[in-house]
Formats: C-alpha cells, structure tokens, sequence
C-alpha cells in the first residue's frame, strides 16, 4: 500500500501531468505518420529528458512510448497504412469500417481498447514482473524457432478461404526477409549486387507499400469520387457508445487481446508487429462469426490496439526485471534509464524502488489520457479526412508515404522498395493474395531462421549426427509443436465442431 | 562530383553549417550513446550545432558507404567501428566502402571483450573450463555478438592458442547474450566490459581480453593466463576520404577535449567503456595493423 | 474464351517466379549458415507454386475478366509515383515532390476544369505542403531528407 501511495504521490505532479499530456500529444502524431516509429520518437525525446528529474523524464518517456503505438491506429483505421508495424491487423477492420462510414465509432473503440489494453499491460508489469521475465530467459534458440512456425500457422485460420495462396504469401515473405545481410554467417544474400540492398528490406516500407499504395491506385482510378462518408444518422455521442460496448461488452476479447499482447512483448525479440496479428487471429478463431472479420467487425480492432498496448508494458518487463530490452524503443529506454544512473536489473525494485514503481504507476495514468485524448481527437481528424477531396488526399498520400519510408533509415533505397513492393502488392491482391501473410512472414522469417541455424550449432555440440534433434527434445518446444499443431488444424477442427453442433440442433442434415 | 576538394575550405572549417554525426548503428546502443554525450563537447568546441543521425543496417556498411561519397568539407562525418569496417570489405563481395576511404579522425574508445560464464557454473578459472571442453567435447558452447565481430574474433583466436574446438554461436545483437547465458542456452558468452555492471551478481568473468584488468571487473586478463587476446570494439570518427588533414585534425581536437574533460571521463567510464586517444596518424597506423592481423584470422572466420 | 488462363494459374506462375528470382540468386559464395535456411524453404514454395498453377488448371475459380481493371488516371499516378521514388535522391525531396503533386492535383480535374486559377492555386498549395513538411523534419525530427546531388557544388 505504502508503495502505491508514494507512487502517486510522485506522479500526480503538475509537471507531469503538463510532460505527459505533451508526450501524449506528439506521441499520438508521430504514431500517426507512417514510417515514423516508436523507436524514432523516444529516441529524439530521449536527449530532452536529460535534463529533467529521473521520475518526470522516465514518465514522458513512457507516456510518448504508449502513445506512438496508440497513434498507428489512426492512420490504420483513416488510410489503410499502418503507423507503426504494431497497427498492421487494425486496417484489416479498421479501414473497411471507416468506409462504410463508422470511422468515428473505429476511432473511438481504438481508443478504448488502446486504453483497456495498457491498463491490463501494466497491471501485468506490476504483479508478475520478476517470475515472468525469469520464465522468458527459457526461450532459446529452438524455441524462437518454433514459435516463429506457431506464428505462421496463424495463417491457416487467418486465410482460411485460400489457404494454399495464404501459404505461398508467407514463404514468399520470408524469402524477402532474407534480402539482405543473414542473421547467422554475416552474408549478404539476394540483393542483385547493389550495394544499397545489402541492409535488406526495411519492414515499414514494405507495409506501407503492401496496404497503402494499392488503395492509393484504387482512389485514383475516380479521383473525383468520395472515398469516405460521415455517417451522418448516428452522430458522434452513438459512435462512442458504441465504441464503449465494442470493449466492455466484450471483456473475453479485450482480456485475451491484452494479454496475448503483453505475454509476446515480455519474450525479447518479439513485439507489437507480431502480438497485434496473433491477437486479432486469436479474437477471428474464437468469434462466433469469423466470416465478418475484415469486413468491418469492430472487434478485429478492439483485439489489435489492446494488443498493442498491452505489448508496450509486456516489453517493459524485461527491461525492468533483467535488464534486457524486450523491444527497439525499450533498448532506449534502457539508455536513457543508464544516463540518469540507473542500472535496470533485479535490484531495480529494491534499490531505486521509488523511481520503478512510480514509472510502471505512471502507465496507468497515461494509458487513460491517451483515451481521452484520441476521443477528443478523433472526431475532428475524421471529418477533416472526409473533406479533403480526394483528388487532394491521393497526392498527400503519397506524399506521406515517400516521406515516411525515407524516414525510416535515411536511406533512398527504401522509398524505392516501399514503391515496387506497392505495385507487387497491388499485383498479388488482385490474384487473391492476401498482404496480411506476406507481411507476417516479413516479420517472422528472421525470427525463424536465426532459432533454426542457432538451434542447429547448438545442437551439433552434443550430437554431431543429428543436430536437428534439439528441436523435439526441450520442453518448451514440445509445448510449442503441439500448440502449432492444433493452430495449423483448426479449421478441420472447427468444420467438426461446427458439424457436430449442427448435428445435434436440427434434425435435417445439411451435405457439408 | 564530391570529391574535388575546394581549396577555400582547407583553411575555412566549420562553414555556417551543422556537422552531421552518423551512427551506423540503432538508436540507444553504444555508438549512440557516446555521440550523445560528445555532442554538447564538440558543439562547444566547433562552435556549430552536431545533428546526430542515424543510418542503420547490413551491420553498418550502409551508413560507410554513404560517407564515402559523402562532400569533404568535414561537415560530413561518421562512427567507425573496428572490427567492423576492416572485416566487411574483406568479406563480401562489395561492401560500397573500402576501409582506406574512411579517413580517421580519432578512434576514441574500446570496449575489451570478456568470457563470462554463470555466477552457479562449476566453472570457476578459464582452466576449469579448458579442462571440461577436453575431457567431454560439447559440453563448452560458446555465444558471441554477429559474425565477423570482436568477440566472433576473440573466441576464434581463444580457440585456436588453447587448441579446442568450441562451437560459437553468433547472437543478433549484445543484448541478447545475457539471456542466452542467464537461460542456460550456452556456457559462456564472449561478451563486452560494457553492459556488464546490471549483471555482475549473476555472471562470472573468467578473462578479459585486454592489456591491463579493468578495475571494475575481478578477473584476469588473457595475457596474464597465457593467452595472447586482445580484443574489444574499437570505435571512432571517420569522414570522407578527401577531407583535407587541416579539418579532420580541428575535429580531432574537439573529440579529444571530450575526452580529457573529468566529468564526461567519469560517465563513460560507469558504461564500461576505455578511453583511448589515438591522434589521425596514429588511428590510421592501428588500423592498419589490424587489417594484416584480420588477414590471417579470415580462413578460421568463415568456418 | 477459354478460363485456363484464370487468376490461380497467373498467381502460381508469379510464385514460380519469385522462386526464380531467388533460386538464380543463391551463390556458391554464401556461407554454408547462410544457405541453410533458403535451400528448406525455396522447394517447399515451389511445391506450393506448382499446387496453385495445377489448381487453376484444373478447376478454373475467377477470371482474369474483372481484375486488373486499370485506367488511364490510375496508370499516370503509377508512374508518377514511380518517377517520384526514384528521382527522390537525384533531384531532391522539395522538387522533386512539388513536381509530382502538382502534377497529380492537375491531372486529376476533370479536362473542362483546368484554369489558370486552378493551376496556381494548387501549384501554391503543394508548394507550402512540401515546404512544410520539409522543415518539420529536418528541423524536428532529425531526418535529412535529401537536397539533391544535382545541385550541389
């Protein structure tokens, strides 16, 4: 109790709350602009800080952290293009409900979720940091591996209508993951000798490519039409109600969004870009009606930005407890936390507790003004994005995209990879290939690899003839096989269900 | 186009212009870091504004590449890394960069490597060590930071002067070693001084691959077992190759008044970092001893 | 016409392609670490390649008829937009975006429309966007987008 009550004492300050607010604010724009990332927005916040108190510096940098995740969602749901990596899954349900004229109610339920989903992330952070950052130190090399394969398995139930397509999407995504500089032997690897190529293929050009650029060629073949309308019948006070219901009302979803979210941003190497996608596949097997996801079911969103959120406390863990950043922007966190004389690890709690427990409270504090302040929002940048004509938007967009994929890495070779991979992507999903497992094989490949040929030498230490057999004998990865089994069957398993269910409901049999 | 040195500026440096420090590497690690607290010292010193930026990937080779054909007016300059921007050139096919393009200013830091095993391992001297990888070959993994690295160099040598065969496991990045060896993945890690302090309860170090022991850290060095190791991330400040020695020795100045100063001294060295302060000629002449060591270690690399 | 030539044997065919495109790439100079990993999954993507093309051939699902439905807006904006990624280096990031937008804006009134007025106004407006956009990064957030080699010196 005393902890809790010291840690408010230090976080109700006006000078974090004015910190917060603003972190809040640019956080939730530079989440917004595709291609700028979280990691970029702490890192420049970082220097900043320097010279602010441990608590409020740590505080802002929280606050802008949380609120970079929750701001992709708002070009997900506006444009189509994901803010941050960590937002992918939200335009599946976010921008079909945005054209049917529910922009103001997906806004809002993002907002929600985001909120829900950081509240949960950080009661996680609180009560379980220690044993959960122990437990994740027993994800090796062959257990990365085959939770990179459990992750593909998603695509299974993510594509179910085109399985074979799904599949061939993600190798092919996996393949481009391997452009570039090898994660194990340093060699560089298909990149057609260019010198440019050799830092491979950013993953944010790629997305912005794959989801923005086609939508973009679609606009612009009536550029004089309206792409968006304001649904007019129900107003602003109907689409919050709504978005409100979308979260509680469905507290199963929100839960296990949240804490999907937080369990995968806890195991180092593993963040939002995949927690989000596994999270919404999670909310489509389990809902009752899969066949509306991506139709516009404001589910699909409440499980992606709780997911998100989640995620942002879930990397956290790690740091906190060990000392190891889970995620690229907690890697900076941990700098900044080493400039201001603090080394995370185990005696964290105990040492400079005051500090800790204040900055862990301070996510509760601010994944709530991060709802309020995308309600207040949203509204407003909704209906400024329906009155641009489009004719107007087209070129806006793509003026955005250059910037952002630039952005990235300073680097003109990803302006021209975010480009072909828009005209590659647009050729695919005209041909029913979905951009959703490419993407997922984008993220997951090296993830794969890595624990592959890492478990491999591992493995060759103890038995030179079958190195291979590290992968089926550790108890993890047990667990692991037979969690991807079940994932990569589940449409069988639920056409069974389905049937025995119908089975026992009607007397007449319907021919499957 | 860039590399016509203008005569004008070999007297005129720094122009009404900020410098742009690149860090080839991602925000929040090491190179970042120190440029983060360099920058107030040099913009100090050279009286212009220090944009730090970042050009991240293919383990830097793209942010050299781009130096290169960067404008010699030493506005323009980079962090170099050793082993890295010695190793890439060998290596591949066409890293974009030659390592005699990237003309020092100043290699300013090293951070030696260390061979650490788990504070509960039974392995308490680098001979108890040497002792098990004989009697029951297997039983020694080794994880390091990449390929091609200070500590994939550290290790390969280790093996070779003590006559073993430990397999190295290379991991994607630092950070990732005290979670291969806190989760009992592999038996020792040839980690870094750096990055150390937060886990000093839980690792032991048996030997670190410096001239002198550090005093932070209770353990011997290599030399002193034996062994004749000395290796470590080098880093530095490099600029385009035609940067006239007026400009690039005003920039040597300037780092090297950072590194003088007691309280910037003080920080760096609570990172695990060594201070080193090589003048251009001599950055110059170390890498180029390095290249011919480097040379002969190549072979035993790819393996 | 015929459906042989539907959309899975055109997507089996494009993922036989990329296949190629890959497996002409693989180099007696990888490592043998690097070439583990490639050398599992290119077959398996072949296998799955070859699945799709035989299914197109064998049970035609959606015709060619009614995708790929282009026009000559849609054409322009691809290549403007292709222009724009490449020239984006060469030329610099504010001509070479103002170029393109305000190429774009105009194309896209309707041939009645195009006045004058028309024209400056958006030639201003992407103007200022551009410029706009330009300082808020370089200024704020450390991007160094480029100037353009041509005309430095």
């Amino acid at each position: 109790m005393d902890i809790i009550l010291t840690a408010a004492d230090n976080i109700f300050t006006f000078q974090n709350m004015l910190f917060m607010t603003v972190a809040i604010f640019l956080g939730i724009i530079g989440g917004a602009l595709p291609g700028f990332s979280a990691t970029m927005a702490v890192a420049l916040m970082v220097p900043f800080t320097f010279t602010m108190d441990t608590i409020p510096g740590l505080v802002t940098i929280g606050a802008l952290y949380a609120a970079t995740i929750f701001g992709g969602a708002f070009s997900a749901i506006l444009l189509n293009t994901p803010g941050t990596p960590s937002s992918i899954a939200t335009c599946f349900d976010g921008y079909p409900m945005a054209k049917q004229g529910r922009g103001e109610e997906a806004l809002y339920t993002a907002s929600v979720a985001s909120s829900f989903g950081g509240v949960i992330g950080t009661f996680i952070l609180v009560l379980f940091a220690l044993p959960l950052a122990r437990f994740s130190l027993r994800f090796g090399p062959p257990e990365f591996f085959w939770t990179a394969i459990f992750g593909l398995t998603i695509i299974a139930s993510l594509s179910s209508e085109a399985m074979l397509k799904g599949f061939a999407g993600g190798l092919v995504g996996i393949m481009i993951s391997m452009i570039g500089l090898a994660p194990i032997g340093g060699d560089i690897r298909f990149n057609l000798g260019m010198v440019s190529l050799q830092g491979g293929v950013e993953l944010v050009s790629v997305l912005i490519g794959f989801f923005c650029i086609p939508e973009v060629f679609r606009m612009a073949s009536t550029p004089n039409q309206k792409q968006m309308v304001v649904d007019k019948v129900r107003g602003s006070k109907q689409a919050l109600i709504d978005a409100w219901r979308n979260v509680v009302c469905h507290m199963g979803n929100t839960m296990r969004s949240s804490i999907i979210g937080a369990l995968i941003g806890i195991l180092p190497g593993a963040g939002g870009n995949i927690s989000n996608i596994v999270a919404y596949n999670e909310a489509k097997r389990a809902a009752k009606n899969p066949e509306t996801f991506g139709k516009g079911n404001a589910q699909g969103v409440v499980a992606t930005e709780s997911a998100n959120n989640a995620t942002v406390e879930g990397a956290l863990v790690p740091l906190l407890a060990m000392g190891i950043p889970g995620s690229p922007p907690a890697a900076i966190i941990f700098g900044a936390l080493l400039m201001q004389g603090i080394t995370p690890g185990p005696e964290l709690f105990s040492k400079n507790g005051d500090i800790t427990y204040a900055f862990m409270f301070s996510f509760f504090v601010c994944n709530i003004l991060m709802a309020v302040f995308g309600i207040l929002t949203g509204k407003y940048i909704f209906r400024l994005v329906t009155k641009i004509p489009s004719r107007c938007l087209i070129p806006g967009i793509l003026l955005l995209t250059i910037v952002g994929s630039y952005a990235i890495r300073n680097n003109g070779m990803d302006v021209i990879i975010m480009f072909v991979s828009g005209l590659v992507g647009y050729y695919l999903k005209e041909l029913e290939f979905d951009p959703g497992p490419i993407v997922l094989g984008l993220i997951l490949g090296p993830i794969a690899e890595r624990g592959f040929v890492q478990g491999l030498l591992m493995g060759g230490a103890v038995s030179q003839d079958a190195p291979w057999i590290i992968f089926f004998t550790r108890p993890l990865c047990i667990v692991l096989i037979v969690l991807s089994l079940l994932s990569i069957s589940w449409p069988l398993i639920k056409k069974y269900i389905d049937r025995r269910r119908a089975g026992r409901s009607s007397e007449v049999r319907h021919e499957q | 186009m860039f590399s016509t040195p203008s005569y004008a500026d070999e007297t005129k440096f720094p122009l009404n212009e900020p410098i742009n420090y690149l860090i080839p590497f991602s925000a929040g690690g090491e190179s970042d870091l120190f440029a983060r607290l360099q920058q107030p010292y040099l913009e100090k010193e050279l009286g212009q504004k220090v944009i730090v930026n970042y050009k991240i990937g293919a383990d830097g080779a793209l942010a050299w590449s781009d130096l290169v054909n960067n404008p010699a007016t030493g506005h323009y300059t980079a962090g170099i890394n050793l082993p890295h921007i010695i190793l890439q050139p060998l290596q591949r096919k066409n890293a974009g960069y030659k390592t005699e393009q990237l003309k020092p200013v100043m290699i300013f830091h090293v951070t030696p490597c260390v061979l650490a095993v788990r504070a509960d391992s039974p392995y308490k001297t680098l001979d108890d060590l040497i002792k098990a990888a004989k009697e029951k070959p297997g039983s020694v993994i080794i994880g390091g930071c990449g390929n091609g690295t200070s500590g994939h160099i550290a290790s390969v040598m280790f093996n070779k002067q003590s006559g073993l065969n430990l397999p190295y496991i290379p991991f994607p990045g630092t950070a990732d070693l005290p979670i291969a060896l806190l989760g009992n993945h592999v038996t020792a890690i040839m980690a870094f001084t750096s990055g150390y302090s937060q886990y000093a309860k839980e690792m032991r170090v048996l030997a670190i691959a410096s001239e002198e022991r550090d005093p932070n850290i209770d353990a011997p060095t290599f030399k002193e077992l034996g062994y004749n190791i000395v290796e470590g991330s080098f880093r530095g400040l490099a600029v385009p190759p035609d940067t006239p020695d007026s400009v690039v020795d005003k920039l040597y100045q300037a780092c090297a008044k950072a590194n003088a100063d007691p309280a910037f001294k003080a920080k760096v060295s609570t990172m695990g970092m060594t201070l080193l302060d090589m003048n251009p000629a001599q950055s110059r002449e170390f890498i180029n001893k390095k290249i011919e060591d480097y040379k002969i270690l190549l072979k035993d690399l790819s393996k | 016409m015929n459906s042989r030539f539907n959309i899975d044997t055109l997507g089996g065919l494009s993922i036989l392609a990329i296949v190629a495109f890959f497996f002409l790439q693989l180099g007696d100079d990888f490592t043998p670490f690097g070439l583990f990993f490639p050398e599992r999954i290119l077959p398996i993507l072949t296998l799955l390649g070859a699945l799709i093309l035989a299914k197109g051939l064998l049970r035609s699902s959606g015709n060619l008829k009614g995708v790929f439905q282009i026009n000559k807006t849609m054409v322009i904006s691809m290549v403007t937009g292709a222009a724009w990624a490449l020239l984006l280096v060469p030329v610099g990031f504010i001509l070479a975006s103002f170029l393109s937008m305000f190429f774009l804006l105009m194309i896209y009134i309707p041939k009645g429309e195009r006045t004058l007025k028309r024209a400056l106004t958006n030639g201003v407006g992407s103007l200022i966007c551009v410029l706009f956009f330009y300082y808020v990064f370089v200024q704020f957030l450390g991007v160094t987008l480029p100037d353009g080699s041509l005309f430095m010196d």
